[in-house]
């Protein structure tokens, strides 16, 4: 499955534009999975851990423009946006 | 018949201790929708902006939503509004809790107190009017000891709104505090001192069965069902962590005011200060709601350090952690929370109080106040043994307390004029801790916010982060972050929607769970009866903003004072996610005005005014 990935600050590295286009292996089939595989995998393009020291996932996904779960299944041709999760108040 | 509130509200006189119901039409609850629209409304019309804030007879108005107390998610908000001791315009401080949902189930929409009591007192309220009870034995005490005592007296389903010494005392960051330990706080623009003023120790209120009825409960139900999915999976965060959590996002972004300001990065720091590092370090006990809140975002937690060593104290909210963690160089939580739960028993705004002490210690490193004047206190940066012992201080209005007190502007004055150079405030109110450099729409936000620096008014740092994708609102998605692109735009849509939140009782956290003005709309159709649209409720929002500007107005206020301190429009940091950056906001305002229909001065002009029905002729009743 090939999808597209973009990652917003904080994970996109200063002077990166943040866009691949990535091949995925066959047991990444959900946004969970597709965390472990980037925190595992592709730790060199991220420029903060998607999974801090307390195993708190620091992230939320938009797949094809919509807020989706962690447990939301991918489908070859996703666009994947990486945004920050963000409490604040 | 009218659905949902009761169309009339209390007015108490202190000065002479008479008390009268006044009628409001239902008019008046469509347009202004009730809370601090519905205050606003009556505060301009009868021209209360005149009266100084301390002055026996301003008005302190409390308002309930026409939510309020329905079974409407988040619905637990009433609106503290009147003159700001502090900022000396329109003061406007949100509540939750439960008191408010009780509140509303005593046969008012609200309380307007004018005058002064002779001698301490509180408000009694039951359902059968209005009791002015002596608090001769609560005057001195803290909030916490306040509600316990007066359930002592009335029973325990009372619900007490109280100050604690730090209004009695006439502190202008003294907060009004609700429901005893569970600490929530009205907490902006100083209302503390506004009570204190009147001999006014607290309003109590009893249970008195349920709210008005509503129009349509099978609606409301079904609206309230069709939200819930949603709620819970997009707030989910929020619940976990409550709004504490993700703070070493915020700082990697930038967003994190580190060092009273000047710094950009504190990543060791903030990972230590995290909600997530306090669960972790197991100083979370238990998770708490407000009324008819499904998020829970409130979090009880131990203190292990202080005078109050052992018990167990809300909070801290991330912006109490800012304050006491990143803006004083404190990366012990342990502090924090101790701050946190001091200012909540003696009834200080936290943003308030922990912008002063961060400012004092800049002025310490820089020998702008001797260890002399300090009374003893070492106040290098990151010490949190010196801001437990600040904080009475400040309560009480001793020593280096006094001038703090009265919150940075009022405090520079009094220090040297190099003082002015560590104030980060925007119309007298310290800026909450969202930095307009790293989010440049905050600096419209914050400059144009009714009650100053107010991240509450836009909360637009979560569009730009796309937490709350602003196409919720017709807007725009992208947006790059130190730019200015859309900023005016983003800020005035926001600034509008987040109006109606105030106005009707409800939790503006319930943006994180992506409710659209639409899901509000429904809601407040069901509980009126009336047909309301999407567009109908922001038009609303729309002229609740530009009616608290009108009071503004008329207190002088106009372009000269829509900005920020210097040391966020002039003053770049030099690393982390947002260095160099600095907002552009005098190009944005520019755009803004535009968009309002206010004048290059910022006045709102004939037509706004027309198009939203606000060109009334005021009028003392
Ligand atoms: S989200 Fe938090 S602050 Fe808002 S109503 Fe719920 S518990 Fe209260």
């Amino acid at each position: 499955m090939r999808i597209t990935l973009k990652l917003l600050p904080p994970y996109r590295k200063a002077g990166d534009a943040g866009e691949y286009s990535l091949t995925l292996p066959e047991d990444v089939v959900s946004l969970k999975e597709l965390v472990s595989y980037l925190s595992r995998e592709k730790a060199d393009i991220l420029a903060f851990e998607l999974v801090d020291r307390q195993g708190v996932l620091t992230a939320e996904f938009l797949v094809n423009g919509k807020h989706e779960p962690v447990e939301h299944t991918l489908n070859d041709g996703d666009a994947i946006s990486v945004i920050p999760y963000i409490c604040g108040g | 018949m009218s659905h949902g509130f009761y169309g009339k509200f209390l007015e108490v006189n202190l000065s002479t201790g008479e008390s009268r119901e006044t009628a409001l039409p239902d008019e008046d609850y469509r347009r202004y929708l009730g809370g601090s629209g519905l205050a606003a409304k009556i505060f301009y019309q009868r021209g209360y902006h005149k009266i100084e804030p301390l002055a026996p007879e301003a008005p302190l108005l409390v308002f309930t939503g026409v939510l309020t107390g329905h079974s409407v998610p988040t619905a637990c908000k009433a609106a503290f509004c009147g003159r700001s001791p502090a900022t000396g315009i329109w003061a406007e401080a949100a509540v939750g809790g439960y008191w408010p949902s009780v509140f509303k189930t005593c046969g008012y929409d609200g309380l307007i107190i004018t005058g002064k009591s002779d001698r301490p007192v509180y408000l009694y309220l039951d359902g059968s009017g209005v009791e002015i009870r002596s608090a001769a034995a609560l005057w001195g005490e803290d909030t916490y000891s306040t509600q316990d005592k007066i359930r002592e007296e009335l029973g325990a389903e009372v619900y007490v709104a109280s100050i604690g010494p730090a209004g009695e005392n006439g502190a202008l960051i003294a907060a009004i505090m609700i429901d005893g330990h569970d600490a929530r706080a009205a907490g902006r623009c100083g209302l503390g001192a506004a009570m204190g003023a009147k001999n006014l120790k607290a309003i109590a209120v009893r249970r008195c069965g349920s709210p008005p009825a509503v129009a349509d409960a099978k609606d409301l139900t079904e609206a309230r069902k069709a939200v819930m999915p949603k709620l819970r999976e997009k707030a989910k965060g929020l619940t976990d962590f409550g709004t504490a959590g993700g703070v070493p996002v915020v700082e990697r972004l930038g967003d994190l005011p580190i060092r009273n300001w000047t710094l950009g990065s504190w990543t060791q720091g903030a990972s230590k200060v995290s909600g997530q590092a306090m669960v972790e370090a197991g100083l979370r006990v238990k998770h708490y709601a407000c009324f008819s809140c499904p998020i829970r975002c409130g979090k009880d937690m131990k203190v292990e350090i202080g005078p109050y060593r052992g018990a167990i104290a809300h909070g801290p909210e991330y912006e109490t952690i800012a304050g006491f963690g990143a803006m004083c160089l404190n990366d012990d939580p342990n502090y924090i929370i101790a701050a946190n739960d001091l200012c909540n028993r003696f009834g200080l705004d936290t943003i308030s109080t922990s912008s002063v002490v961060a400012f004092a210690m800049e002025l310490f490193e820089h020998g702008l106040i001797s260890e002399a004047e300090s009374g003893g206190l070492d106040l290098s940066w990151g010490n949190g043994e010196a801001i437990l012992k600040l904080i009475p201080l400040i309560a009480r209005r001793e020593g280096l307390g006094a001038p703090l007190s009265l919150g940075v502007r009022k405090a520079a004055e009094h220090f040297a004029p190099l003082a002015q150079e560590f104030v980060a405030e925007s119309k007298g109110l310290e800026l909450a801790f969202h930095d307009p450099r790293a989010f440049t729409s905050m600096a419209v936000v914050y400059a144009t916010a009714n009650r100053g620096g107010c991240h509450l008014e836009g909360l637009t740092y979560f569009n730009e982060n796309r937490a709350v994708p602003a196409s919720l609102i017709g807007l725009k998605d992208d947006y790059e972050p130190h730019g200015i692109e859309g900023k005016a735009e983003l800020a005035k849509k926001m600034q509008d929607y987040m109006s109606v939140f105030n106005a009707l009782g409800l939790c503006k956290f319930l943006i994180r769970g992506h409710i659209v003005p639409a899901d509000i709309a429904r809601w407040f159709s069901a509980v009126t009866g009336w047909d309301i649209s999407e567009q109908e409720l922001l038009h609303a929002g729309e002229r609740l903003f530009n009616l608290k500007r009108l009071i503004n107005v008329d207190l002088g206020i106009s372009r000269k004072d829509d900005t920020l301190s210097p040391r966020l429009l002039a003053h770049d940091r030099r690393e982390g996610a947002a260095a160099g950056s600095l907002p552009h906001l005098g190009k944005m305002l520019v755009q803004y005005y535009d968009l309002r229909g206010w004048s290059a001065e910022g006045i709102p002009g004939h037509e706004i005014l027309t198009d939203l029905d606000l060109d009334f002729k005021r009028h003392v009743s």
